[in-house]
This record gives C-alpha cells, sequence and structure tokens, in this order.
C-alpha cells in the first residue's frame, strides 16, 4: 500500500495505491487519524488505484468515518472502479459514505 | 519428488500475520501465472485473507506455533480452495449476516469478511475431521 496526501480547499486527499488489507489497513487508519487528530474535517479517500479491498481495509474506513462523525467531520469516497466496487456494494458500504466519480467532485 | 500436478498449489504456514501475508502473495501469484482472471483471482484473496486471518483470531486455545495448509486447484470450470487447521472445532458459517442496511454509526463489522466471501464464491464449506477444521471454497471461472 502507498498512500499519497494531498489538500485541496478544505478537504485533504488520500490516494490510496495498491491493497488495503489485514496487513496495510491499521499503517492506513493511523496515518489517516493523525490527520484527524491535527483538526482534518473531511477526507476524501481516493480509490482510483487500490486494486484489492478486503473486510479489514473496510473496517478501517468505518473506524475513519464514524471518528469523523464524531468530530463533526465527514468521510467521502471517490473514483471507485472495477471488483474494488463491487466489494464496497456487497458490502453496503455505498450507502453509509457519500461516494463520487471524481476528485473534483468529492471536494468541493 | 513433487509428484503434484502443475495445476496445484500447496503450502503450509504458522499462524502469523507475516506468513499468513506470504502465503496469500504465492497463492495469488500461482494463480495469475497459470491465467486465472482477475476476478476469480480477487475472490480467491478474500477467501484466502478472510477464512485465515478468522483462523488467526479465533481459532487457538494457546499461544503455540500452530500450521495452516493452504491448498489451490485450478480444475476444469473452477478453482478450488482448501484451507485446513489443527484448532479448536470453529466453524466461521455459523457467524450472523451483518445487516449491510444500518447508518454508519450502528455498523458493526463482525461477519463482514465471510458475508463478502459468501457473496464473491459460489459454495462455502466446513468439515471438522480427526480434530481439524476443513474449509472448502468453490469459485466458478
Amino acid at each position: 500500500m502507498k498512500l499519497t496526501c494531498s489538500k485541496s480547499g478544505a478537504a485533504s486527499v488520500i490516494k490510496v495505491t495498491d491493497r488495503l488489507d489485514a496487513q496495510s489497513g491499521p499503517d492506513f487508519e493511523k496515518s489517516c487519524d493523525r490527520l484527524i487528530q491535527e483538526g482534518e474535517k473531511l477526507l476524501v479517500i481516493d480509490l482510483e488505484s487500490l486494486s484489492y479491498i478486503s473486510s479489514a481495509g473496510l473496517r478501517s474506513l468505518l473506524v475513519l468515518g464514524n471518528r469523523l462523525k464524531e468530530t463533526g467531520g465527514s468521510l467521502r469516497i471517490c473514483c471507485l472502479g472495477g471488483i474494488v466496487k463491487q466489494v464496497f456494494a456487497a458490502a453496503g458500504f455505498t450507502s453509509i459514505f457519500p461516494v463520487f466519480d471524481s476528485v473534483d467532485a468529492a471536494v468541493k | 519428488m513433487n509428484t503434484e500436478p502443475a495445476n496445484v498449489f500447496e503450502t503450509r504456514f504458522q499462524n502469523r500475520l507475516a506468513d499468513l501475508i506470504s502465503a496469500m502473495e504465492q497463492t495469488v501469484q500461482f494463480l495469475r501465472q497459470n491465467g486465472v482472471s482477475d476476478k476469480v483471482t480477487y475472490a480467491a484473496n478474500l477467501a484466502i485473507e478472510e477464512l485465515t486471518t478468522n483462523i488467526l483470531k479465533y481459532g487457538y486455545d494457546d499461544s503455540a506455533v500452530h500450521e495452516i495448509l493452504l491448498r489451490a486447484e485450478i480444475l476444469t470450470d473452477h478453482l478450488l480452495l482448501i484451507i485446513e487447521d489443527d484448532g479448536h472445532e470453529f466453524n466461521p458459517l455459523l457467524a450472523s449476516e451483518p445487516d449491510i442496511h444500518l447508518p454508519l454509526e450502528q455498523r458493526a463489522v463482525g461477519g463482514l469478511g465471510i458475508h463478502l466471501v459468501r457473496k464473491f464464491a459460489e459454495e462455502v464449506r466446513y468439515e471438522r475431521r480427526d480434530c481439524r477444521n476443513r474449509l472448502t471454497v468453490v469459485i466458478r471461472y
């Protein structure tokens, strides 16, 4: 897994590359958690380059989404595609997070 | 002498996350090298990760080192995965289905892994035999 973070207006955009699984999920969660502790309210998770996600990766997103909600912030997902999109749908995650087709749409 | 046919991959690994990840990567590499589609490879990866991490989390009553067997067979019209462990009797298929329609703050993550495995595989079976747990996963091409 590789994370690339950038700022776009009020949002922090985190591009996740490769895999979000039992091994990389905790590192991803820790990195995003640090941003939340620094006061970030809007996290946009760009999953265009994500090739694999398991329940461990989904669990990290759930934890982060709830943490942001507690602080009055929110977590948005963008650029879902391929089998990762099917996993999101099968887990019912497309209905708990706002999902956008592009980073531009998600940061607005 | 190795008498395994070329379309079978078998590995034994210890009940540690790093070993599990390595066994999973080797299996995925074997499937890719043998031309298994991305979708079937993904489903196999998911089944291996979800079922074996469950064994690591819930399968043992002691902190000893245990061995887990993982076998993948590329057959004519489906992929067969077999996972065997020597933990206590544990049937992950008895886990209750998660409610995937609840809002964010009410979502529980328990059972989500098994739910996904079932969605992407045609069949998942559990057997207890000779003091071993055996999970069989059928993924249709």
